[in-house]
């Protein structure tokens, strides 16, 4: 029976080791270059976008974009919007602001520099869908995960399908603003004592407005819902976003501005065929792979493919705020770990079998990345110095201290 | 070939509720040749076989999501054109026997990606037209040795024994590639079955 059983365990392990799943060269089997369109016009008054790129093979990283490219929007067949390229890659700008309207028809006309012209079929948008209630609820995710979901229901207009957007932007305050601004002098190297600087400091108490920094997220990828299958034109508690419980987003003031654009069939299709093949992570039910058409085409004659969407949304937009306490949850700790660094500069030498000390309040603080949070000039802990990341000390290293228009404390 | 059935683009079919969403019906078509040589008599015998078969499909609609490769006909995912086979066996003496065995077939039709782009501030993959590649070609060789017993009339149990090695070559035949997006990044795999030669002994008795 036992050899039986080992005979049995040998086969299935040859099995095993024999049928197997490699992970293979990705290789661009055949790179086909193709202009890529991002166009959503909406009724928002404002200098309409529309990015223009090219498809780049698999193994580069960089974004392929389309230069020097005529575009430009006819409205109801006798409003043209000339749209000039910006500094912003691959951007264009319309030259005026203005609105998308539901009762018109848009179209979009691309003359690239390499002498091909392309055109959107034409576009009329949905009316409006109207946000019945935009809130944030405390829950626990799928993952097992406590946190906030945001949650919209809306009720549409004359179309039934729709895709979300958000802008999340949050308060940051400096947790160890620095009291001073300082300037390393008399540095000096001597072969026996080794390097001796002195440190010249200003003290600088932060303004509030130092210390406070505002960042703003957009969202990603595609978020669709459709009430298709319902009998009213209803879609209630739409998932926005999901903030992990612990998210230090949330530590002081959090808003979330989500948006409603009203689509139609073609352009649902399109998004939703690109996010799913964007997210074909399933082994065991692999989506049908395969070039995904949108409405652009080209004009001259030949069978040209051009990927993308010349979008035209009617969007509704609406703002909240909270932050962790509203949902009874615990602060969430700060964006970086900040722990101080104690060294004392008259610890010149690794004799003392720890790291010379004078040597590393040097090279910290010439790195930039560190600030003095505090010196003793005095007592028994003189000439110690204990720096902090500026980090933690100043949010302006990876937020901004621009306090946004809209933003109400 | 009237409605005969394929995918939309992005359609996914587990645990799906409205399968008939995911599916479109177009005109297939299917053609070929076979040619077959066979040796029946004699120590050294066998077969060889030949086909050239197509099998395509044609997606045409007058709503865009719904027109694959621009409405032409395309390879279906059955399509494999040349088909080429021996198995030849020689008898030694009474006793020992050997035999070959040595297939080919085309890769079976797949849809690459063929490049990227950034799109909803992600990066999303272009795929080529559906079936528009191939996946490496089915090559396999098989060798074995039949050793009989002794042929005495009043035997109770006629035996043999073969010992055989499949896949000789080692070929790494896949029958599958396909392909993973996760957090932004794309992988091919391609799963497979033997890669390795595998020997076998088999022993037959009569009675």
């Amino acid at each position: 029976m036992k050899k039986i059983a080992r005979f049995v365990f040998v086969l299935v392990s040859i099995l095993i080791i024999s049928s197997c799943r490699d992970e293979i060269p990705l290789d661009t089997f055949d790179y086909e270059n193709y202009l890529v369109v991002e166009a959503t016009l909406s009724n928002a008054f404002k200098q309409q976008e529309i990015k223009l790129s090219r498809t780049t093979q698999l193994d580069t990283s960089f974004a392929n974009i389309e230069n020097n490219a005529e575009v430009y929007v006819i409205a109801d067949e006798t409003t043209r919007y000339d749209f000039d390229q910006t500094k912003k890659e691959g951007v264009y700008l319309s030259n005026q602001s203005f609105s998308a309207e539901a009762s018109s028809d848009y179209q979009l006309f691309i003359n690239t520099e390499n002498g091909r012209s392309y055109t959107s079929t034409v576009v009329r948008p949905s009316n409006a869908a109207t946000i019945t209630n935009f809130y944030a609820e405390r829950t626990i995710n799928a993952d097992s995960i406590p946190g906030i979901q945001v949650l919209m229901d809306i009720e549409g207009g004359d179309t039934r399908f729709f895709r979300f957007e958000y802008e999340e932007t949050y308060k940051i305050v400096s947790p160890f603003p620095s009291p001073v601004d300082f300037t390393i002098i008399n540095y000096q190297e001597d072969r026996d004592e080794g390097i001796s600087f002195d440190v010249d400091t200003i003290q600088n108490p932060r303004l509030e407005e130092e210390r406070i920094c505002y960042s703003t997220n957009y969202s990603t990828g595609f978020n669709l819902g459709t009430s298709g299958v319902l009998n009213q034109n209803r879609l209630l508690r739409q998932p926005i976003i999901f903030i992990p419980a612990n998210d230090p987003k949330i530590q002081e003031r959090y808003s979330v501005l989500g948006k409603v654009y009203t689509q139609n069939i073609s352009s649902y299709t399109f998004y939703q065929n690109l996010d799913e093949l964007s997210t074909n992570d399933d082994l065991l039910s692999q989506k049908q792979p395969g070039f995904i058409a949108g409405n652009m085409s080209s004009i001259n004659g030949n069978s040209e493919n051009v990927l993308g969407f010349f979008d035209v949304a009617i969007e509704t937009e609406q703002r909240i705020y909270f932050n962790y306490s509203d949902f009874d949850f615990q602060e969430p700790p700060y964006f970086y770990d900040c722990n101080t660094i104690k060294l004392d500069y008259l610890d010149n030498t690794v004799l003392d079998r720890n790291p010379n000390q004078r040597e590393e309040i040097y090279s910290l603080l010439i790195s930039g990345k560190y600030n003095i949070y505090r010196r003793f000039n005095f007592g028994p802990q003189e000439n110690t110095y204990i720096l902090i990341s500026d980090l933690c000390s100043d949010c302006t290293t990876f937020s901004s201290n621009e306090k946004p228009a809209f933003w109400k404390d | 070939m009237n409605n005969i059935l394929d995918y939309k683009v992005g359609a996914d079919l587990t645990l799906n509720e409205n399968l008939e969403q995911e599916l479109l019906q177009g005109t297939g078509r299917a053609y070929g040749i076979e040619f077959l040589i066979k040796k029946e008599k004699g120590d050294f015998n066998g077969y060889f076989g030949y086909t050239y078969s197509r099998s395509e499909l044609k997606l045409d609609s007058a709503i865009p999501e719904e027109n694959v490769n621009n409405g032409a006909y395309f390879p279906a995912n059955y399509d494999k054109p040349h088909d080429f086979s021996l198995v030849s066996n020689y008898r030694l003496t009474k006793r020992f026997s050997f035999s070959m065995n040595f297939t080919y077939q085309t890769g079976r039709p797949v849809t690459y990606p063929t490049g990227k782009f950034i799109y909803a501030g992600q990066e999303q993959v272009v795929y080529s037209a559906r079936n528009q590649f191939r996946i490496p070609d089915y090559y396999r060789l098989d060798l074995g040795i039949n050793i009989e017993g002794n042929h005495k009339k009043n035997k109770l149990v006629h035996s043999f024994v073969n010992i055989s090695v499949y896949n000789v070559l080692g070929r790494n035949n896949p029958y599958s590639v396909f392909f993973v997006t996760k957090d932004n990044e794309i992988k091919a795999f391609q799963t497979s079955i033997f890669s390795i030669p595998i020997p076998t002994i088999t022993y037959n008795f009569k009675f």
